[in-house]
């Protein structure tokens, strides 16, 4: 995986030329979901991904306060600059966990996942 | 702390209470409104999928295996229970500016543990170990579930009809749990349960309403969970008393008075092991004692010696003796009334009368009490002597009958 952009709270990586992997680490706090969040639409945006894996696995803590900017900002934006596919990885961590779910838009672009290889699966038969 | 040997159910809650829970106070995290209700919903969602686990897997084990898994996991709830005392007392409070939540994700942890728990005691009751400790937090929370209801459930008790003492002996229990969150003898699972069994009961007694003999219902329902307080015990004692004076001075009828309470306290399904506190005698054993004293009482003193009415050619003091000893006489009269080959009501009299006319094998005192106080113990020796008496006639009967060509 080719590294695209790394912070504290998150690392992001082209798997293919259209699978974009974005693994966030750690507590999340409102400003580092926006900062990420911008960063994400612009590389989505600037390197034609279609399909997101979006892995929360090593996510801890609740983010419930995003979860308004998550749902009703960033996720619009990301399908303006072309999304696709949205593979999302939930955390063990029953906190970030519960913000997941609330922040899930029901559509039939994002789909929900606790393993990285089904998700990855799942995208990789996607157009 | 997960168990080696079985499947373990309770992963997930003790990922959240010892992974999660942590985390949240290490990262500072709060909570807010709308992630209580999830965390609410996902820890029932989480709780129903254990019991259908343990309901799943219990089929694949043998049967002393099972109890080893039900008490394995028993166990493990408490231990989770106690580790939750890591985070704080946990506490319905919702947060605020000093309180992150923590003690409130606590509280909700709990009630699902409390939850578990009961799924256990009532599913596998066979298997579950009623002597279990119970840690502090766990008799708070029943504790505070308890208080709760308690103003509601003596105005529910007025309501229907019953007294107002008699509420109050019945809830002093309850009472005395909710502020000291202790009964007499320490606390264990089987005590917290009884006041829990018996606070449903109750609930189902005011729920039929004042229809039939509340008050009737309700000794019905105590002296079945062998609710054995000093203060149910008294007021039994004083209700009797008081329906005793209703026929002040007439002996016979005090006898059967005395006597209906015993036959109702021996006719009570108790309920085998339940016990309001452990460490006092049975409430069944306490009032038989009281009524036999009262009946001894009422015949040794209140009634004259029987005298016997003088017959042509027989000596004044004879005796018939019979081969049995005083108990199984005792017995053989109890089975005459039982069968109805003894027609006479007052079992009382009769019994002071056999006193008088027959003579037992044995040097007993063949007290008209001791006769009658012999009724009512059986065992199956004096069963099997007395049976071996009437086989032996019907024997003779059947020899007879043979001999002079009858049917």
């Amino acid at each position: 995986m080719e590294p695209l952009h790394t912070s504290p709270s998150i690392e992001i990586k082209r798997i293919t030329n259209h699978i974009l992997y974005c693994n966030w680490v750690g507590p999340q706090t409102p400003e580092s979901i926006t900062t990420a969040g911008a960063t994400i639409i612009q590389i989505v945006k600037e390197g034609d991904f279609r399909k997101v894996l979006n892995d929360n696995a090593r996510v801890t803590g609740p983010w419930n306060t995003s979860v308004p900017y998550t749902l009703n900002q960033w996720f619009p934006a990301m399908m303006d600059s072309g999304l696709k596919h949205f593979a999302w990885v939930y955390s063990p961590n029953i906190f970030a966990d519960l913000s997941a779910r609330r922040a899930t838009p029901i559509n039939n672009i994002v789909k929900s996942f606790y393993d990285y290889n089904e998700a990855l699966s799942w995208l990789a038969v996607k157009p | 702390m997960s168990t080696p040997k079985f499947k373990y159910e309770l992963q997930e809650l003790e990922n959240i209470i010892v992974i999660d829970l942590a985390t949240f106070v290490e990262d500072e995290s709060r909570v807010d409104d709308w992630l209580i209700d999830d965390f609410k919903d996902a820890l029932r969602r989480k709780v129903e999928k254990v019991k259908m686990s343990m309901q799943h897997s219990i089929i694949y084990y043998k049967d002393d295996e099972r109890e080893t898994y039900i008490q394995e996991h028993q166990q493990a709830i408490i231990r989770l229970t106690v580790y939750l005392n890591t985070y704080g007392v946990p506490n319905p409070a919702p947060p605020s500016i000093n309180n992150s939540g923590i003690e409130l994700l606590s509280h909700y942890l709990l009630v699902a543990l409390e939850d578990l728990l009961s799924y256990v005691e009532t599913r596998y009751a066979k298997y579950f170990d009623p002597d279990t400790w119970l840690p502090q937090n766990y008799l708070s929370l029943t504790a505070a579930g308890l208080h709760t209801e308690l103003d509601n459930l003596h105005l529910s008790l007025l309501a229907i009809g019953v007294e107002r003492e008699f509420a109050n002996i019945i809830l002093q229990p309850f009472w005395k749990f909710a502020v000291t969150q202790s009964m007499s003898t320490g606390t264990t699972y089987s005590q917290t349960s009884y006041l829990k069994h018996l606070k449903l009961e109750l609930e189902k007694v005011i729920k039929a309403g004042a229809t039939g003999n509340v008050s009737k219902t309700l000794h019905t329902l105590l002296n079945g969970l062998n609710f054995n307080s000093p203060e149910y015990f008294t007021y039994c004692t004083k209700f009797i008393q008081q329906e005793l004076k209703k026929v002040d001075d007439n002996d016979s009828d005090q006898l059967y008075v005395l006597s209906r309470f015993y036959k109702y306290l021996h006719q009570v399904p108790v309920q085998l092991g339940a016990a309001l506190d452990t460490s006092r005698p049975a409430l069944f054993g306490l009032l038989a004692d009281w009524l036999r004293a009262e009946l001894e009482y009422i015949e040794m003193n209140n009634l004259g010696p029987i005298t016997v009415p003088s017959v042509q050619g027989v000596t004044a003091g004879f005796k018939i003796l019979m081969a049995m000893t005083i108990t199984q006489l005792s017995y053989f009269i109890h089975v005459l009334f039982q069968t109805g080959a003894i027609l006479n009501k007052n079992k009382s009299m009769v019994t002071r009368f056999a006193a008088v006319i027959f003579q037992p094998t044995t040097q007993e005192s063949m007290a008209g009490s001791n006769v009658r106080k012999k009724l009512y113990e059986k065992n199956d020796s004096v069963r099997q002597a007395v049976r071996a008496i009437l086989v032996k006639c019907i024997a003779y009967i059947d020899a007879d009958t043979g001999e002079s060509g009858g049917c």
